[in-house]
């Protein structure tokens, strides 16, 4: 029984600090990101084996944390309102090639964040060509450009 | 025909999906079965025994997990006497790692069937706690037998998840 309040404890915990930590800090995926994901995962695991070895523990503990996803991702489905607050919501940042900067400042993207993502999903090569770019609740930026004339 | 190119087998697509809530259902059960001490150690799946004629009772996990820690904790009336001694069938006791005894005893003897711990005791008038301090080192099904005296004994079974 303890094994399984451990894992819930730890997963509510990682959800609340890493909601607060804001989008940009999974998504960008830098090797300071990956060393910190490394880190993180490693005394995640440490708190959650504790002393029990068994085959038994593990999978009770995986159970668990499919168990919270399976949990989680219902209660989103039927409430909008808490879905908003476990995911977010997305965030238009730039509008007819004009950047939003007082929005781009609070999310921490700047941009070239932006224009890596036009020319990575888009092939775009300018600023004026995007109509909207969207920092999507991933924490990833979504482009749509202009349309053609 | 028009239309998009594609795989799609909905009626199929329909059973997985059924079973998929049934498995969730599944899921559900074991994690339930688990917070209720029935898949390993925990507040519920305590036990005690005691001596109908009383003087030594037993506390034990009745559900235990391989390799993981659990503890026997043992209450004696010494009975005025200066020692203790407690037995265990060496059966039992030889599929764990005793990993701590609290207190140390003086004296550990082996014979054919049994193991016998002694104790010194330092105030007779209170029950003496013994804690043993164990690993499982099998799995599946387990019986056991401790003893004081030469053959006052509780007989119990714990079973030990892979």
């Amino acid at each position: 029984m303890e094994s399984i309040v451990r894992v819930v404890v730890m997963y509510v915990f990682l959800l609340l600090v890493f909601r607060i930590a804001g989008r940009r800090t999974l998504s960008q995926m830098t090797t300071f990101d990956f060393v910190l994901l490394l880190v993180i995962s490693e005394q995640t695991q440490q708190a959650m084996v504790a002393n029990d070895p068994s085959l038994t523990n593990a999978f009770l503990m995986i159970l668990t944390l499919i168990g919270l996803d399976i949990t989680l991702s219902i209660i989103k489905q039927h409430s909008p309102e808490i879905e908003k607050w476990l995911d977010g919501t997305p965030t238009i940042i730039v509008e007819n090639g004009r950047p939003l900067k007082d929005r781009m400042a609070k999310a921490r993207v700047d941009e070239s964040d932006v224009l890596t993502a036009a020319r990575h999903l888009q092939g775009l090569e300018r600023m004026e060509q995007i109509k909207y770019a969207v920092l999507e609740r991933s924490g990833g930026i979504t482009i749509i450009p202009q349309e053609q004339k | 025909m028009e239309g998009l190119e594609i795989d799609q087998d909905l009626r199929f697509q329909q059973r997985m999906w059924i079973l998929q809530r049934l498995g969730w259902g599944v899921i559900a059960c074991i994690i339930l079965a688990a917070l209720l001490g029935l898949l390993g150690p925990g507040p519920l799946a305590l036990r005690t025994l005691d001596l109908p004629q009383g003087g030594f009772s037993l506390e034990y996990q009745r559900f235990l997990r391989h390799r993981a820690p659990t503890r026997l904790l043992l209450q004696v009336k010494s009975n005025s006497q200066e020692e203790v001694q407690i037995w265990y069938d060496r059966a039992f006791i030889e599929h764990f790692l005793v990993t701590q005894i609290v207190p140390v005893p003086t004296r550990v003897e082996v014979n054919a069937e049994r193991l016998t711990y002694t104790f010194r005791v330092n105030d007779q008038k209170k029950p003496f706690l013994i804690t043993f301090s164990l690993e499982p080192e099998t799995f599946g099904s387990l019986s056991g037998r401790v003893g004081i005296e030469r053959d006052d004994s509780l007989y119990f079974r714990q079973f030990v998840y892979p």
